[in-house]
């Protein structure tokens, strides 16, 4: 068997052990128990208040005839955005070149599988008959956006799972071979796992390659993920969805709340792991340089979206305008383009505004104001349909989510928050290997490049 | 010492942890048990009801059912319906099984059996095409027996012989219908039915359109009806011509029908057959099942590669 490392001097040992023990897995501390038990009993909630959704069917929901998707679209579309952050951090920036991303690569694809799990659920979830739900996939109808989303949904999952898993390798080898004192289901589960894996050359290449091919492969699909789930709304002729511009306008959003996501997770992996030598304010100040940039892009696309509309007022548009930046939508709508857009953006934009926890507050109004976001793009519009609301209960033209709806959206979100934990908390969430060849390679880089080494090595 | 301390805190949090899902189990399954008798409630509400096993200590419902004959073309076709109460209402009763009868309730007169659908009905059809017996009343049973939820019930029905011929001519450029109604006289010979009613109808997609006032068959049991030209037809213009008479005293329920192309021939506009993205899914695009197919392929022929490569790391590390 090689060594998992390519420097083997007593130095580079030292240090070699020293980040392996620094970035190895660990048991939850009494707030990572009260924080998983928490989660649990939001999704315990969620579960049961689904259940009921089962028992007695949507009728327990807000959702009626006009608002037939509620807060369970916009959650999944919410998600679909958040996992678009693995395409991110570890294909685009990965494939540039771009060093100070790895230690949140691991990061940014646990968010994706994550997310990109409960987005299916949620699909379920918002099925009045979740029984029928093969008949999606037997009875699929290829024109229809709703099929293309099935399929690259779970396309997506695949390469999103092969690209935290193939990375992971070297890691569960070092985790199979050195960590002993742990139960015998974990030390089987990580010997599985590592399939094998013993750093030889032949691996490695394989490795570098499958992890290039899907690094490239995922762009598309992540493109197409959240294309696909605009065109379910696009593809529809209704005032606020029928527009030209909602790919690119979706993927921009979902890539600033899959950054902002990524800066959040990344701040408190920080904080409860002390990994400041780690996750550096360098790697903040950058991360906040690149939601700021995408938050731009998503303004520019806002301003898109908006304008043009209101400049025409068309009838059918202007309905749903009003609403929205007057009536009765306007407090949430003017919440969150000021709240989760313009200000985070005026923050980021001065050095002091990239500074750890303002840099975590701003994430968070970012999240905040992408799930209302989503919220605002789906609902406003199903109140306004083109035909007349003959013969309907007054109730039927406004939506209202009820207990049930908010408890189960709640338990969704818990959920994928608690994947993401259980990830982190059997698995390195900075990866190993990868931190320290490329410190042994930094450390080579400046030997070479200071000239008194440089001398005594020739 | 150290050993036996760690294990007790160990076995301490997962009895913590066991009983904190003990607790949701018993409040959900607590709750979803008082939620059961209130969706019960709610299934009571509905206009339909449906045949459900009860205990034997509650009382078996009263089962009303009718039966009724009908001679359609050359066929009998014997119709029964099942009806009980639900909230002081009758409801039309679905999924109790019928059984018909020929003569007499016994096992060997037995005809057939069937499950009562949503509207409470079950239906028998016999073939009377050359049956030396289809000139003689025939007596038809039916029967509900031992049913868990509710009580025996049966009804008769007498079927009687008749004679009745559709035919379609065209008379200086008037399409008549002539219905001819016989029965059998005392002797047993086909003699014509004066004073029936008749009506005439056309086929539709959902039932029997009405085209000619109701008139009654003269002395020699013949009736000529006048057939609208503006009636339309299928795509060559067949209609489907239904001749009947309801509850007559000597020949029931009897019913005719003759097809002919005296309907306006139908213009099938084939907008939604054609393979066009609006289309259901048996005429999708060509070029759309292409396209997704080949980027399915694609990517999903990638994927098998990386689960190769997989393999190949594992057999790899055996090797070493």
């Amino acid at each position: 068997m090689e060594s998992l490392f390519s420097h083997s001097d007593t130095q580079h040992e030292s240090r070699h052990v020293q980040v392996t023990r620094e970035l190895m897995p660990r048991k939850f501390s009494s707030y990572g128990k009260i924080w998983v038990t928490t989660l649990i009993f939001i999704t315990a909630v969620g579960l049961y208040f689904y259940i009921q959704q089962i028992r007695n069917g949507l009728i327990i929901t807000g959702l009626r005839d006009y608002t037939i998707w509620g807060i369970y679209i916009a959650n999944f579309v919410f998600f679909v955005a958040i996992s678009l952050v693995g395409s991110l951090v570890s294909a685009i920036l990965k494939l540039s070149n771009v060093k100070w991303a790895t230690p949140l690569t691991r990061i940014s694809e646990i968010i994706a599988v994550a997310s990109i799990m409960l987005a299916g659920l949620v699909i379920i979830i918002d099925m009045g008959r979740p029984d029928r739900f093969l008949n999606v996939i037997i009875h699929a109808r290829i024109q229809s956006p709703i099929t293309w989303d099935v399929m690259v949904i779970t396309t997506y999952l695949f390469i999103s799972v092969l690209l935290l898993y193939l990375p992971l390798l070297p890691d569960l080898a070092l985790m199979r071979d050195q960590f002993k004192n742990i139960p015998k289901w974990q030390r089987k589960m990580y010997a599985i796992m590592a399939n094998n894996w013993k750093n030889t050359p032949g691996q490695k290449k394989i490795l570098n390659k499958a992890v290039k091919i899907l690094s490239v492969l995922i762009i598309p699909v992540a493109f197409g993920i959240h294309t696909v789930t605009s065109w379910l709304f696009a593809s529809t002729f209704r005032s606020g969805w029928d527009s030209t511009n909602f790919g690119p306008y979706f993927i921009s959003g979902a890539f600033m709340v899959g950054a902002a996501a990524v800066i959040a997770s990344m701040y408190i992996i920080r904080k409860y792991y002390r990994y400041e030598n780690y996750i550096t304010l360098d790697h903040f100040d950058k991360m906040g340089r690149l939601l700021v940039l995408l938050s731009l892009v998503y303004l520019y696309f806002n301003v898109n979206e908006y304008f043009i509309p209101a400049y025409k007022m068309k009838g059918s548009e202007s309905a749903h305008l009003n609403e929205l930046f007057t009536g009765i939508y306007a407090p949430l709508f003017w919440s969150v383009q000021i709240g989760g857009m313009l200000i985070p953006i005026a923050i980021l934009l001065f050095n002091k505004g990239r500074r750890p926890t303002t840099m975590f507050i701003v994430s968070i109004m970012v999240i905040v104001g992408a799930w209302f976001k989503r919220f605002l793009i789906v609902i406003p519009t199903l109140n306004h349909p083109f035909f007349p609301k003959d013969q309907a209960p007054e109730a039927w033209s406004h939506y209202n989510p009820t207990l049930a709806e908010w408890c189960i959206t709640a338990g969704t979100l818990a959920g994928a928050l608690l994947i993401v934990t259980l990830l982190i908390r059997f698995f390195p969430v900075i990866p190993v290997v990868e931190t320290i060849e490329e410190e042994d390679e930094h450390t080579d880089e400046e030997i070479l490049m200071h000239p008194t080494i440089n001398k005594q090595i020739s | 010492m150290n050993y036996i301390y760690h294990m007790a805190i160990k076995y301490s949090l997962i009895k913590g942890y066991l009983l904190a899902f003990i607790l949701t189990g018993l409040f959900t399954s607590a709750y979803c048990q008082t939620e059961d008798a209130s969706s019960k409630e709610v299934t009571k509400k509905d206009s339909l009801t449906t045949a459900s096993s009860t205990s034997p200590s509650q009382e078996k419902k009263e089962l009303r059912m009718s039966l009724n004959a009908f001679k359609i073309n050359h066929d009998l076709k014997l119709v029964s319906r099942v009806r009980s109460k639900v909230e002081a209402k009758f409801q039309n009763t679905a999924g109790v099984e019928i059984s018909f009868y020929r003569d007499e309730v016994k096992p060997e007169n037995l005809i057939g059996k069937q499950i009562s659908n949503h509207k409470g009905e079950a239906y028998w059809i016999i073939p009377l095409a050359g049956r030396p017996d289809s000139m003689t009343s025939l007596v038809f049973y039916s029967s509900v027996k031992d049913h868990p939820d509710y009580e025996d019930a049966e009804e008769t029905v007498t079927a009687y012989p008749s004679k009745m011929t559709i035919n379609t001519v065209e008379e200086d450029s008037l399409r008549l219908v002539k219905i001819f109604v016989g029965h059998p006289d005392e002797a047993g010979k086909m003699v014509p039915l004066a004073d029936a009613e008749c009506k005439v109808y056309v086929k539709r997609e959902f039932g029997l359109l009405e085209v000619t006032e109701s008139q009654t068959t003269d002395a020699d049991g013949n009736i000529s009806a006048e057939f609208p030209a503006d009636v339309h037809g299928d795509e060559s213009g067949n209609v489907t011509i239904v001749a009947k008479i309801a509850d007559n005293e000597s020949v029931g329920n009897v019913e005719v029908s003759s097809t002919i192309p005296w309907g306006i021939p139908t213009k099938v506009d084939n907008f939604y057959s054609q393979r066009e993205l609006w289309s259901a899914r048996s005429n999708s695009p060509i070029s759309l099942i292409i396209i997704v197919n080949a980027a399915l392929l694609l990517i999903w022929g990638f994927i098998a590669y990386i689960f190769l490569e997989i393999i190949r790391i594992n057999k790899l590390g055996k090797t070493n």
